[in-house]
């Protein structure tokens, strides 16, 4: 398992390398971008395929309570832009006939809705208590210090984002990390 | 001096027998004749280890196939139209018999908790929520139900819904289970393929919907009236109660918020005849139960088992001990990180269920058991508890907010030790002023572990304190 993992943490970096030269100007110029400033700057809307999980998905939910399917809807944003942006925040909104506003503090209230840029490949490492005797702290710094990243930090080329969480919920495992979605566990920090 | 007892210490009989004689025909009257849905009184005295062909998760590891054809195998949805068809009244029954309580952490009575939904309507629909938002450290019980057992979950569903008359079911999952979403989400859509739900649920011509909704990564979120807001699509903060969900709940209709494991072992209940689920475990503490094992121990684990088990026992049987030998133990946190820590002399002898833990001065919580041993830092890992439930915190009642804040700061320095002895007191109070202050049980559930930890680990602390003071007197000369 943790052969997999190793892997893959050295072989993207050198990929990203070989493809950066070409992406660093428009990369530079998205990581600074900040939620406030880019809701002009960049339009959303939902694909084809989302458009049409969106109509099913609002069958799910009676018809005078369509905003309980707020969450959903901004999840599916999210997975179709990488992050969330406000602008996908007020077509989410539109589509749930709500208060933009309404939508917006909704997503900054949950910690699983990115307002800012992430990396592609988010990294996060359990360090609640079952994990942390399990050894947890010790895999926080391996990870920290292979990625060069301090938590919370993402990597300049926008490829990696390590993330301390509490609880993935899966405490019978040892120390468990999430990679891209994927649980990677039973790991250990060698 | 002979008449100072305290009543706690007299039997039952000998109580009847202080009372007037009215009073005593009229009790034993009303014990001779239990009212429908009283569990069976248990004979048993030794609980545990529970025999292969009583379990009810008979896929919890995801050794044999979880989808439709495989879930039949193991009899799941076997005879599901025949307990549907034998109406509400009767599935709630067995559930009472049964003695079930609710398996997310509090412990209510399942069967009166469903019959609260059987007051005459008025128009509005009814629904019923699973609470599959296990966000508690320590807890991944529900995760393998739902990843391997999806479908006892959507059969429980079917079947609590029919005893309340709930038109559809949401499942609300926590949004960090992405795979265990997916395989919930292709069960329901065998199941409707299949005709087991949707329009004229396995021919009993009651129509029953159940649908999913991913959460988006909030522990409080669990709460029931707090799932029931960020259900609506709003921001997940508890609201007050009354009124209570079984009147007001999700989109404004009557709601019953229960646990996944709860609902998932209905159908074994009304399959097997309540009196079989309340002849595990002591009276009061009926079934069996999904155990999760985390920490020191040499195989952590979740594992299904009798109520009442001896913790040294689960521990020992199923987890090949605590490493390094059950001498090598420091304490065990019984019921996720909600509960109080309890020292090993408790451990020894301490009883897995309701009763038996809160006589130990904890909680059975949701049965996640977090063992330490003798190399832990204690302090740190209760602070890292309290860290945790200074971020949840929805901030909506000060005492938790700012208290648990506080709480956060003081626990950060006696980690190091850098504290006066007098401030474990404070600690104390500060934990004692958030308890029972708050909308939710959030607040509780981050002042019980502090307060375990002063209750049974003051010395250690106290010892630290010492060790900090040295130093720096030892830097400064």
């Amino acid at each position: 398992m943790f052969g997999l993992l190793k892997v893959g943490l050295l072989a993207l970096p050198r990929l990203c390398i070989l493809g950066s030269s070409l992406h660093i100007t428009s990369m530079r110029r998205r990581s600074k971008l900040d939620a406030c400033n880019m809701y002009d700057k960049m339009k959303f809307e939902f694909t084809k395929e989302n458009k049409a999980r969106v109509e099913s998905l609002l069958t799910w939910y009676p018809e005078a309570e369509r905003q309980g399917a707020l969450l959903p809807l901004l999840d599916i944003a999210q997975r179709q832009h990488g992050w969330l942006p406000i602008s996908a925040v007020v077509a989410v909104a539109e589509v749930l006939k709500i208060d933009p506003m309404q939508a917006y503090e909704t997503a900054k209230y949950y910690t699983m809705f990115h307002m800012k840029p992430r990396g592609m490949y988010v990294v996060s490492v359990c360090t609640s208590t079952p994990c942390f005797l399990r050894g947890s702290d010790d895999l926080l710094k391996a990870c920290s210090k292979m990625l060069r990243l301090e938590p919370g930090e993402t990597s300049k080329d926008m490829q990696f984002s390590l993330k301390v969480d509490c609880c993935l919920g899966a405490c019978c495992e040892r120390a468990r990390s999430y990679h891209q979605r994927r649980p990677v566990r039973g790991i250990s920090p060698r | 001096m002979a008449a100072i007892v305290r009543y706690n210490l007299l039997t039952k009989p000998q109580l009847v027998a202080t009372l007037p004689g009215s009073l005593q025909l009229q009790r034993l009257q009303s014990t001779q004749a239990p009212p429908a849905g009283t569990p069976p009184p248990q004979t048993k005295t030794k609980f545990g280890p529970l025999a292969d062909e009583d379990r009810i998760f008979t896929n919890l590891y995801g050794r044999h196939d979880w989808r439709l054809k495989g879930a039949l195998k193991r009899g799941d949805w076997y005879k599901t139209k025949e307990i549907v068809l034998k109406g509400p009244n009767w599935i709630i029954n067995e559930i009472k018999t049964s003695g079930l309580r609710g398996r997310g952490g509090a412990g209510f009575p399942s069967g009166m908790k469903w019959s609260f939904m059987q007051k005459p309507g008025d128009g509005r629909p009814k629904y019923l929520v699973v609470n599959a938002d296990e966000g508690e450290p320590g807890t991944c019980k529900d995760r393998d139900i739902m990843r391997h057992d999806p479908h006892k979950l959507v059969e429980g569903c079917l079947i609590a819904g029919a005893a309340m008359g709930a038109q559809a079911a949401y499942i609300y999952i926590r949004g960090e289970f992405y795979n265990e979403a997916s395989n919930m989400q292709l069960a329901i859509a065998e199941a409707y393929q299949a005709g087991l739900i949707g329009k004229n649920a396995c021919g009993t011509g009651y129509d029953f919907d159940v649908f999913m909704h991913r959460g988006a990564g909030a522990y409080i979120c669990g709460e029931e009236t707090a799932l029931i807001e960020s259900l609506e699509g709003k921001q997940g903060k508890p609201r007050l109660k009354p009124p209570f969900p079984a009147d007001v709940g999700v989109f404004g209709c009557p709601t019953t918020v229960t646990n996944v494991e709860t609902v998932a072992v209905a159908p074994a209940i009304c399959r097997r005849g309540g009196t079989w689920f309340a002849s595990f475990g002591r009276t009061r503490n009926s079934g069996t139960k999904l155990f999760n094992i985390s920490g020191h121990v040499n195989n952590p684990c979740t594992v299904e088992e009798e109520m009442s088990i001896p913790l040294k026992e689960l521990i020992e049987r199923h987890c090949g001990g605590v490493t390094g030998g059950w001498d090598n133990l420091l304490g065990v946190i019984p019921g996720g990180s909600s509960t109080p820590i309890i020292p090993k002399n408790v451990c020894d002898d301490v009883i897995m269920d309701f009763d038996g833990l809160i006589a130990a001065q904890t909680s059975l919580g949701t049965a996640a058991i977090i063992v330490m041993d003798k190399s832990t830092d204690v302090i740190k890992a209760i602070a890292r508890l309290i860290s945790f439930y200074k971020h949840e915190s929805c901030g909506q009642c000060t005492p938790c907010r700012e208290g648990i804040g506080w709480m956060n700061k003081i626990m950060t320095r006696f980690v190091k030790g850098d504290a006066q002895p007098a401030e474990i007191d404070m600690l104390w109070e500060i934990s004692k002023q958030i308890e029972g202050h708050t909308i939710c049980a959030l607040g509780d559930g981050a002042a019980w572990p502090v307060q375990g930890l002063i209750r049974h680990f003051r010395p250690e602390i106290e010892k630290r304190m010492q060790q900090h003071a040295q130093q720096t007197k030892r830097a400064s000369n």
